[in-house]
């Protein structure tokens, strides 16, 4: 709006209103944020205020803005979210009020509101604009508006106050025709070429079309073209058939909505439609022709209310047919769509809505089973034959449009193609003004009804079909003067005579032709034969008859008339009209004689009389004839009425049948769009295929895989370049069974492999070596084709030679590590062992010393010290000091004695189990208190120093676990011998050891693992079973064989 | 004992030099003992069994060759008068069990000089003698 206004330039002479979507809740500041944009004075509409020139108006929220001659005026918002559209309303009220002056200008904006609107300022004559939608932040408005076909110009936001300018600053110089019938005698041949043009042109005539709004839609043409000058327009229109066609348009338009006039429709609803129900068959038919329905709304909104009518009487209703007929082909177009953007949800109730319409994005499509009642056709209401025999004819608002006079011609067609007692619905503002024809059912609504009585077949034998008419006879009128006066002489010195038209009805009377008639007795009656005297009648018909057979003048004989007791001879003088255009009007000229002349004429009368007798006699014969022939003729007539009606019939079938072609054509049309939708899309997915294709190649070759597809018979299908290096395989061996071809595989079982795959569908993997000695990898696999159907083989061979040489030499180093590691563990063994045995032995050797020496050498002082001793005899201080040596000696060799025999026990000499387990209970009592309960079943002897010697140190150690960590002061030893082993255990009641601490813990466990390992030297195991506070047992198994390094 | 009635010929077989000579000079200076003798092995002992002519004979337990037991064991059968005593170390009820079996009439400890006194007392006085320190039999 800012980019709107700031290229407006202050003095276009225009008054700008500005209508926004505000929300009704919230202040609006859109006068003061817009002002300085614009050179305009901007102002918040209140109330009711007038229009001046150059000046910005802006709507207020929570509010309708009407537009009142020069004023505006603030009304209430409709109540309902959904039925506001504030852009609409305006329209339509600016478009009542300022005819072709008004502007109406679609700028961005979501929904459809505006788009109604704009149509009834184009159909009043001004001009409408829509934003580019491409360029709109929200396109939905522009493109409604687009979508309806009644935008004049789709231009950019800086383009549309320029072209608004430009319209209003255009100001065709044409006359004022305040509802005027015919143009002034100065414009009338431009005005007849324009006609005359778009006749030509478009087929389509419009003289009969009222003057002043033709004059309007061409001056609208005008502005929109910037022509001032009618003449320069009429050269334009010349020069540029789009011209004519959209001025052709633009006179058709004609704007509908749904139940326009909604008391109409109630009216209708009320009165009119149960009637068209009541008394009729189920297998009967309702017609209804809806003329003028432009984009068909009036046409759904009827077919709507009989649909309603239909189901509320349920059960068998008579069919429904609706005619709906315009010029406008587009707007028929629009019709046969049936598709209406969103707003029209203010016009439909909501229940209709869901009823009768599906929910489409962006408006509301009519069902189909309401479309399916309604026939569209064009139809040019003063050319074409209307629809027959119908009981509802809708024809609003179209009359104004037309001459009065046609008008007239018009109402006497719907009387015509109305059964007896159907219905007419005209415009509010229209009326019919030939009474007789209808009876009025309701004024106010403009519902009218036909009478009852079957009249006469009375067509106005469509006056209107011969075009040309109009344009031919303007000169015919001429000036009245001379005329009327030797009219008036003529009626009054001619004789009598009387025009009757070709339906034999009198049509005009001059002179004293009233006494040649007798109305008869019954109902009123224009037909000639009826009204003029009796006597004259058979003379009269036949003279008729005769004058326009033959196309010539016919003099009847005189026939004696009674006027007044007073018999006179009448002649009858019957001319038929020359023109073709006024065919089968004839003139008859009565002529009345003097009594005389035909009793002069008679002759004799003997001789006469004989005559006359034989001539009623040949009379009757030719009347008793004529009869037979009436009545043939009467047949006739009949059977043509019956034929007139066919045909019509026919004419409306061929006319629906057209309609159901239009409507596959557009089928057909839409199915050809989508077939080549999916011609595309099956174009794009066999590039895409094709690209797959190449890419699938690509992989393949650049796997450097062999593979090989095979479809169900073994027959070779494809395979990759890789193939060829394993078998003799030739691009044109594609096709041949696999099994003719040789291969360099050592791999025989290779087509019975693919058979079996092919069987139970689990593939085969095989690692096959070829004859070069290369190693392939074989995968046998079924194919699964679309659908998961086995449509044949693949194999594929990956070469592995190098994975294979790989394996080996891994297997080699593996072995060669095995080895290495045995070895190197034996050494371990072996270096332990004789670690363990120096152990030993340096222990034996310590031992020794200290008993063969050490002990020894102690004693021997010991010997000396008691010999210095009792040398010293009794007393001195030497005795206690030699006394004390002694002691210290003693204690010497007892700690030597200890030393030697925990280094070495002597115990462990060659002895069994319990010996050894004895000494060890003695040790462990003297030593640490530790009481030892030894269980064994039997002697146990170990042969192998070694084992003793470890197993000793073994229990030792354990016993002195129990002893430092148990708490206890008891421990039991258990001996068992099995079969292969022995198995001993150290069972405790004390603190046992957390498991845990039995592998992690260092200082504990220490001692443990050790053992353990100890115990494996040996070839034994070592098993330890400890709770928290539950004592502990450990469990030393041991072969029988045990030997160190076993 | 000899038929003097004189002091006692005592004859030690002990392989340790040193203590050797000691256990001579210590033993000579006993009341009861007239000469005392050494050898350092069984073989010795036996070979020159004449010569030291011995009432009794304290033996080592273990020696180079043929053990302490089994010289008493030959004693035993071939001069059942050689009144012979364990003079060791060994502290073990086993050791003493065979000494006895050989047919040893005392089992002395090193380790208290009295010991050989009192081992002497007992054989002179016809009895058995083991040395109180020793661990039990089981």
């Amino acid at each position: 709006l800012r980019r709107f206004f700031s290229e407006v330039a202050e003095d276009s002479g225009l008054a700008y209103v500005v209508v926004v979507h505000l929300s009704p809740e919230h202040e609006s500041h859109l006068a003061t944020l817009l002002q300085p944009h614009s050179k305009m004075r901007v102002i918040q509409v209140q109330e009711t205020m007038p229009l001046e020139r150059d000046c910005v108006y802006v709507i207020p929220p929570n509010a309708n803005l009407d537009a009142i001659d020069t004023h505006l005026r603030v009304s209430p918002l409709e109540r309902r979210r959904l039925e506001r559209a504030p852009i609409d309303h305006f329209f339509r009220t600016l478009a009542e009020t300022h005819d072709g002056n008004a502007i109406g200008v679609i700028l961005t904006g979501t929904g459809s509101d505006g788009s109604r609107g704009l149509k009834e300022i184009k159909l009043r004559g001004g001009l409408t604009i829509a934003q580019d939608p491409t360029e709109a932040e929200y396109d939905g408005m522009p493109q409604s508006a687009i979508a309806t076909g009644f935008v004049d110009f789709v231009l950019p936001l800086a383009a549309i106050p320029a072209a608004v300018v430009r319209f209003a600053r255009t100001r065709p110089r044409l006359p004022s025709m305040p509802d005027g019938e015919t143009v002034e005698a100065g414009e009338r041949a431009q005005f007849h070429k324009i006609l005359a043009l778009v006749r030509a042109q478009t087929s389509r005539d419009f003289t009969r079309y009222k003057h002043s709004t033709l004059m309007r839609r061409i001056q609208r043409r005008m502005q929109l073209r910037h022509i001032e000058e009618l003449d320069r327009y009429v050269a334009c229109l010349r020069e540029s058939p789009d011209e004519v066609q959209a001025l052709s348009e633009d006179m058709l338009i004609n704007v509908t909505s749904f139940f326009r006039d909604p008391e109409v429709f109630e009216t209708l609803q009320r009165d009119v439609i149960p009637r068209l129900f009541e008394g009729r068959a189920p297998d009967g038919e309702i017609r209804v022709w809806c003329i003028g329905c432009a984009t068909g709304e009036e046409a759904y909104s009827i077919a709507m209310l009989l649909a309603e009518e239909a189901s509320s009487r349920g059960g068998m209703v008579p069919r429904l047919h609706l005619f709906a007929s315009d010029l406008h082909e587009r707007s028929l177009e629009m019709a046969r769509d049936g598709f209406y953007p969103g707003d029209i949800a203010a016009e439909v109730s909501e229940e209709r809505l869901r009823r009768f319409f599906v929910e489409v994005k962006g408006g509301y499509r009519i069902r189909k089973e309401i479309r399916e009642l309604v026939v569209f056709a064009p139809h040019n209401l003063l050319a074409d034959p209307p629809f027959s025999r119908l009981e509802l004819i809708l024809c609003r608002n179209l009359l104004i449009y037309l001459q009065r006079d046609v008008q007239a011609d018009v109402v006497r067609i719907f009387r015509y193609a109305l059964q007896p007692g159907g219905f007419l619905v005209l415009g509010t503002s229209e009326t019919v003004d030939v009474s007789g024809l209808f009876r009025t059912v309701d004024k106010e609504r403009s519902v009218y009804r036909r009478g009852e009585a079957s009249a006469p077949l009375h067509l106005p034998s469509f006056p209107l079909i011969r075009p040309m008419r109009a344009a031919a006879t303007p000169s015919a009128i001429p000036p009245a003067r001379f005329a009327s006066m030797h009219q008036g002489m003529l009626e009054q010195y001619a004789p009598s005579s009387v025009l009757v038209g070709p339906d034999g009805e009198v049509v005009h009377l001059l002179g004293q032709a009233g006494r040649y008639f007798e109305h008869p007795v019954g109902r009123m009656t224009a037909n000639v034969a009826k009204l003029v005297r009796t006597e004259l009648s058979l003379e009269l018909i036949a003279a008729l008859h005769a004058a326009r057979r033959e196309r010539r003048t016919i003099s009847t004989r005189p026939v004696p008339v009674r006027f007044n007791g007073e018999t006179r001879p009448v002649a009858m003088h019957a001319h038929p009209a020359t023109a073709a255009e006024d065919e089968g009007f004839c003139l008859v000229i009565f002529e009345e004689l003097r009594a005389d002349d035909e009793a002069a004429a008679e002759g004799t009368p003997a001789h006469d009389r004989q005559r006359i007798s034989d001539l009623s006699h040949d009379l009757d014969l030719t009347r008793q004839r004529l009869q037979s022939v009436i009545e043939e003729f009467e047949t006739g007539q009949e059977e043509m009425k019956a034929s007139n009606e066919e045909l019509q019939s026919a004419n409306e079938e061929l006319r629906s049948t057209m309609e159901e072609l239009e409507t596959s054509k557009e089928e057909l049309q839409s199915m050809n769009e989508e077939l080549q939708t999916v011609n595309q899309e099956n174009r794009h997915k066999v590039e895409e295929l094709a690209s797959l294709s190449s890419d699938l190649q690509n992989l393949l070759a650049s796997t450097d895989i062999a593979t090989l597809f095979l479809d169900r018979e073994m027959r070779i299908l494809r395979f990759t370049p890789k193939i060829e290096e394993l078998f003799n395989i030739r691009l044109s061996d594609r096709g041949r069974p696999i099994s003719d071809l040789t291969h360099r595989l050592g791999y025989p079982g290779l087509l019975g492999d693919a058979q079996s795959v092919l069987r139970t569908l689990k593939r085969v993997e095989r690692e096959v070596q070829d004859e070069s000695g290369r190693w392939h990898l074989t995968y046998i696999l079924p194919y699964r084709g679309a659908g998961e159907r086995i449509e044949g083989i693949v194999i594929t061979f990956v070469d592995i030679t190098r994975r294979k040489q790989s394996e080996a030499a891994l297997e080699q180093l593996t072995r060669t590590l095995e080895h290495r590691v045995t070895e190197r563990t034996r050494q371990v063994r072996e270096l332990t062992t004789s670690l363990v045995r120096a152990e030993q032995r340096e222990r034996r050797r310590l031992s020794e010393t200290l008993h063969d020496e050490l002990q020894q050498l102690l004693y021997a002082a010991q010997l000396k010290l008691r010999q210095a001793r009792e040398a010293l005899g009794e007393v001195g201080p030497a005795q206690g000091s030699l006394e004390q040596a002694e002691s210290l000696v003693a204690q010497g060799t007892q700690l030597t004695r200890r030393l030697s025999v925990d280094l070495n026990p002597p115990i462990l000499r060659n002895e069994g189990m319990t010996a050894i387990l004895g000494w060890l209970q003695g040790h462990m009592r003297e030593l640490h208190a530790l009481d030892v309960d030894v269980k064994a079943e039997g002697e146990i002897q170990l042969d192998d120093a070694d084992v003793r010697v470890l197993l000793f140190q073994v229990f030792r150690e354990l016993l002195f676990n129990v002893a430092k960590h148990s708490g206890t002061r008891r421990a039991t030893v258990r001996l068992r011998e099995a079969p292969q082993e022995f198995v001993f255990e150290i069972a405790d009641e004390g603190h046992g050891i957390a498991t845990s601490a039995l592998d992690a813990g260092p200082t504990a466990s220490m001692g443990l693992t050790s053992v353990r390992e100890r115990v494996g030297f040996i070839g034994g195991t070592l098993e330890v079973r400890s709770a928290s506070e539950r004592g502990t047992t450990v469990t030393v198994r041991l072969p029988r064989e045990a030997r160190l390094n076993a | 004992m000899n038929p003097s009635g004189q002091g006692l010929t005592v004859a030690i077989v002990e392989d340790h030099a040193v203590l050797r000579e000691i256990l001579v000079t210590y033993v000579e200076c006993l009341p009861s003992v007239s000469t005392c003798s050494a050898v350092s092995s069984a073989e010795q002992a036996l070979s020159e069994l004449d010569a030291l002519g011995p009432d009794v004979m304290f033996v080592d337990l273990s020696l180079p060759g043929m053990t302490g037991i089994e010289l008493i064991a030959e004693l035993r059968r071939s001069h059942p008068e050689i009144k012979c005593a364990i003079l060791s170390g060994h502290r073990s009820g086993r050791y003493v069990a065979q000494a006895f079996d050989a047919g040893a009439k005392a089992y002395l400890l090193k380790g208290d000089p009295l010991e050989i006194d009192r081992g002497l007392d007992a054989i002179l006085a016809g009895r058995s003698y083991v040395s109180t320190d020793i661990d039990g039999v089981h």
